[in-house]
């Protein structure tokens, strides 16, 4: 009976998971027959002179994500070698505490901190303006994406085998060069995996870069420009349209944001599969 | 010519999780020669060659008490003492375990792992010590044409001699071998034993055994631990 509740599930999110593709699909279809859905790709978003193009979100979400993941990687990267390998034992159960803790925060309680702390010192210290603009937004965004980096990282350096970390111990390597010659190498592909995953977290994630990026149409042309990512994008255009030109183009944006998330899942379990062929 | 003492422990003691396993355990052993333990298993006999070069540390919540002294580069020291680093007395305290445990990474490498440990790194230097060490321990012709193969690919027994090789790579003084082949088959054993008969002309080798017929044919000295004892076998 419980077998039978369980396939029903797995059946169920699968069906949910392929139903929203095509609900988007076939939202979107008049803007596919119209011929437009390239020129919604690369075009400007200016609605008033029925301009629906997307592609500056597109730049949007791709410089915040990028930007996010080159500020967040080191940090997760040494976070992540303190507590498998350099921190003394109850330095690295604080801090794996610590971790998870900020992995359970409201997105919407960084963007608010945010708004107190980092806009003004951004507005008067560093990039002037409104302070809300692309870098503003990849700063919080990196703090969002690390813990889930950081259990990644985590793992894979924790995973590799007692034999192996007590043959080196035996030889008598020092912590950092157990992490550097052994574990870091063994753990390519959680880190790896944990760099993927960082960056689909960065990408689809909405309320930051609508809170902090300034949601400017025009395609930001430098990190401290204001900016609009495809999340940021969809939650506006819904909140003021549900029928027109406009409504339709955001099922693009949403089309290109199930494809990344679809290769991101992919990669992720090409890379995992082979790791574990590996073992 | 007369053997110097290599080490001593005075009143030894060590308990793992709250329950004793070594009591004042007195010992002095000699250089150059096969020091073998024996007894049942489960007695702590892995755990007193961990004392040794401290790898119980590592993993264990164990408490260690009393005084070890090794002669390392003709002095006494005493390896619990602040004047040696950890990592310093096991470049001279080496260690093989029993399950032969090759690093994930080729053959070449893994020999060559405790000079890069040491921060060597000039590649032919690197390649004329490698071909020594693996010749030294017989395993050169065996190996020469897949040195860049996984050496997890070899034999048990071939395993066992490239750990052994890993672990002479940075000379050191004692050689701590736990059960170095029990994993292994006859013919393999048996080229083990012969290399550590050799070895004991360069180092002081305390080796962990169940086998009494091995611990006849190649210890000088022989204790048996039981009831967290050592005793001296005649």
């Amino acid at each position: 009976m419980s077998a039978h509740i369980f396939r029903l599930a797995a059946f169920a999110s699968g069906f949910l998971t392929i139903a929203v593709f095509v609900m988007m699909l076939v939202l979107g279809w008049p803007l596919f027959t119209s011929g437009q859905f390239f020129a919604i790709l690369t075009g400007e978003w200016r609605p008033s002179n029925e301009l629906f193009g997307i592609f500056p979100m597109l730049v949007g979400s791709a410089l915040v994500s990028v930007l996010a993941l080159c500020f967040s990687l080191p940090v997760s990267l040494g976070t992540a070698f303190v507590v498998a390998t350099l921190a003394p034992r109850p330095l690295r159960r604080a801090v794996q505490l610590m971790v998870r803790f900020m992995a359970g925060i409201p997105t919407v309680i960084y963007g608010f901190v945010a708004i107190f702390l980092l806009v003004p010192f951004m507005r008067e210290q560093l990039t002037g303006g409104s302070g809300l603009n692309i870098l503003t937004a990849s700063l919080v965004l990196a703090l969002l994406i690390a813990p889930t980096m950081i259990v990644f990282f985590v793992s894979g350096l924790q995973n590799v085998e007692e034999r192996y970390r007590l043959a080196v111990d035996a030889l008598g390597g020092r912590p950092v060069q157990k992490l550097l010659y052994l574990q870091l190498p063994q753990a390519w592909p959680e880190i790896t995996a944990g760099i993927i995953m960082g960056l689909g977290r960065a990408m689809g994630d909405t309320l930051i870069s609508l809170m902090l990026a300034g949601n400017s149409v025009a395609a930001p042309q430098a990190a401290v420009d204001s900016g609009r990512t495809l999340t940021a994008h969809i939650a506006l255009v819904i909140a003021a349209d549900f029928d027109g030109m406009q409504f339709k183009s955001i099922f693009a944006c949403g089309l290109i944001l199930y494809v990344f998330t679809a290769i991101v899942v992919m990669l992720l379990r090409l890379i995992i599969g082979r790791s574990m062929c590996q073992v | 010519m007369s053997k110097e003492i290599k080490i001593i422990t005075e009143k030894l003691h060590f308990a793992y999780q709250g329950r004793a396993v070594l009591e004042d355990i007195d010992l002095t052993l000699l250089d150059n020669s096969i020091i073998a333990v024996t007894g049942p298993s489960g007695t702590g006999k892995s755990t007193l060659l961990s004392v040794f070069n401290r790898l119980w540390e590592e993993s264990s919540d164990g408490v260690f008490a009393g005084q070890v002294l090794i002669r390392l580069s003709g002095r006494l020291v005493d390896i619990y003492g602040p004047e040696l680093p950890v990592d310093a007395l096991r470049r001279k305290v080496g260690m093989v375990f029993q399950i032969p445990n090759p690093l994930p990474m080729t053959i070449f490498k893994n020999i060559a792992f405790p000079l890069m440990l040491k921060g060597l790194r000039t590649k032919s230097e690197v390649a004329g010590m490698v071909e020594t060490m693996l010749t030294r321990v017989h395993l050169f012709d065996e190996v020469k044409d897949r040195l860049n193969h996984d050496a997890r690919s070899l034999s048990g027994g071939q395993q066992q001699r490239l750990c052994i090789a890993r672990a002479l790579m940075v000379d050191p003084e004692v050689l701590l071998l736990d059960e170095p082949t029990s994993s292994l088959d006859s013919k393999a054993s048996e080229k083990i034993e012969d290399l550590l008969v050799e070895l004991k002309e360069k180092c002081t080798l305390l080796m962990v055994s169940h086998y009494q017929d091995q611990v006849r044919r190649i210890a000088d000295e022989v204790y048996e631990l039981a009831d967290r004892q050592l005793y001296r076998m005649s």
